[in-house]
């Protein structure tokens, strides 16, 4: 008898725990795991994302053109865009002054793009900005004043030029006379690791200026740079 | 005995019993089951959003292209005529706000420049070999004496002045559209609080002109801040 009644429950809870295993493996396949899936593959997709930026700034960093000007002939001047990089740089603005222009060439490493500029004939003074397609800004070494007309006189412009490689994110860069008693200029710059940055201090006549990096409490670069009416412009590669 | 004793004691039958108990298994778990279904549905659609936001904010690439303040030249403004005895000439420029370093007095025999601190040098030298002035670039007031008292003809002044408004092109080279705002002295624009400009991903645009009071030689600092809490700056000194 005993034996009749205790097989009547054993069906009983039977059927239920089955059911309930069911519907539970029932919402791990149709929900839980789905739903770690979908989560998995937004990571996935922020990651390669993530991944590709990280490529792309490093090349950002790798870009460095130079941008020369000079008096043509009459009102116009000459532009002369050098790809001093190691990556192949796609240009596509450009400034004269407060105005801008379309441009579309690609330049392989050293190559040289030239182009003449006209120019008003009112008097004016001119520099030029090349924009490219990751978002770098090369300013021309040097300014040009045009007195009207054809007749043309070169701005002094002396500027120390930087680019750094060295390991690290956060730098900053201190330009100041030789005892360090007077600060001409300093920036902060940011550089995505393995990448590079360039940054550009424009100073007000010829000298002797020291040129200090720090990253953190480190010292990665001190030295004196000394500029001159022949040389008005150095570059610094650390 | 014992069975139908059971038997008569249960209000239905273990038949019963058990479909009753299956159907509230069934219907407690299937509505578990859709809850979690439908939870978990919203969860993974925010959790994939929020990535999604993410890495939109990390896609954010822009920068300051260009700014631009901007000015005009004056040429040729009449600032007295020399009589053979005044030797001092004193006013007030036609235009207020002058691009320090910009100034050329101009007369037969001595000519006068400013030398960016808002003293006039002569082109004789500095006194006791040629005569001396001086400029408020803001007001545009001048005062310059001769050496010699210029015997006649017009004096006239040459420079260029600051006009304004204050020009900002932000490019955004980032493969997601931006909204920004910018800040300069203090100040955002635009203004209003839901207010955004808005850039095209891969594209450039001028940011609406900023009405700025500012100096020749004044430095700004310049942030643009974009909705989703990226910067970048630019430092900017006027003409």
């Amino acid at each position: 008898m005993h034996t009749t009644s205790m097989l009547y429950r054993r069906g009983r809870s039977g059927t239920s725990t089955v059911l309930g295993t069911l519907i539970f493996v029932g919402i791990m396949f149709t929900a839980v795991i789905p739903m770690f899936l979908v989560m998995k593959q937004a990571d996935t997709l922020h990651e390669i994302r993530k991944h590709g930026l990280e490529i792309v700034d490093e090349e950002k960093g790798r870009e460095y053109l130079r941008v020369e000007i000079s008096p043509g002939q009459g009102s116009s001047m000459a532009l002369e865009v050098t790809n001093k990089g190691d990556l192949v740089t796609k240009v596509i603005r450009m400034w004269i002054n407060e105005k801008d222009e379309v441009r579309n060439y690609i330049l392989n490493i050293n190559d040289v793009h030239e182009e003449t500029l006209g120019v008003s004939e009112e008097p004016d003074s001119y520099s030029v900005i090349v924009v490219t397609e990751k978002g770098n800004v090369f300013v021309s070494d040097s300014a040009l004043s045009h007195e009207g007309y054809g007749v043309w006189a070169q701005v002094d412009v002396y500027a120390i030029h930087i680019r750094i490689a060295h390991d690290g994110t956060i730098f900053h860069i201190k330009v100041t006379n030789p005892d360090e008693s007077h600060t001409y200029d300093e920036a902060m710059v940011h550089k995505r690791r393995g990448g590079t940055v360039s940054k550009t201090f424009l100073l007000d006549g010829s000298g002797t200026y020291r040129v200090k990096i720090t990253s953190g409490s480190t010292i990665i670069h001190n030295s004196l740079v000394e500029l001159t009416d022949v040389h008005k412009s150095e570059w610094i590669d650390t | 005995m014992r069975v139908e004793s059971t038997s008569r004691s249960k209000a239905f039958s273990p038949v019963i019993s058990v479909v009753i108990i299956s159907a509230v298994v069934l219907a407690v778990g299937g509505a578990i089951w859709a809850f979690s279904q439908g939870a978990m549905t919203i969860t993974a659609e925010d959790y994939a959003e929020a990535v999604i936001n993410m890495t939109d904010t990390i896609s954010e690439r822009f920068i300051i292209e260009m700014v631009w303040y901007g000015f005009d030249s004056a040429t040729d403004e009449d600032v007295g005529t020399g009589n053979g005895e005044l030797k001092t000439f004193s006013g007030v420029l036609d235009h207020d706000l002058l691009v320090s370093g910009t100034l050329a007095i101009d007369e037969a025999v001595e000519d006068f420049t400013d030398d960016g601190a808002g003293v006039l040098v002569s082109s004789l030298g500095t006194p006791p070999l040629g005569g001396n002035g001086e400029i408020n670039y803001i007001t545009g007031g001048y005062s310059v004496t001769f050496l010699n008292a210029p015997a006649g003809g017009s004096i006239t002044a040459d420079y260029k002045y600051i006009t304004g408004p204050l020009d900002i092109w932000i490019f955004n080279y980032g493969t997601v559209d931006i909204e920004v705002k910018v800040q300069v002295k203090d100040t955002t624009y635009p203004a209003a609080e839901d207010d955004w400009f808005e850039i095209p991903a891969e594209d450039m645009k001028p940011f609406p002109s900023i009405p700025l009071d500012v100096i020749s030689k004044e430095e700004l600092n310049i942030k643009a801040y974009t909705k989703r809490g990226n910067n970048a700056y630019y430092k900017y000194v006027v003409p």
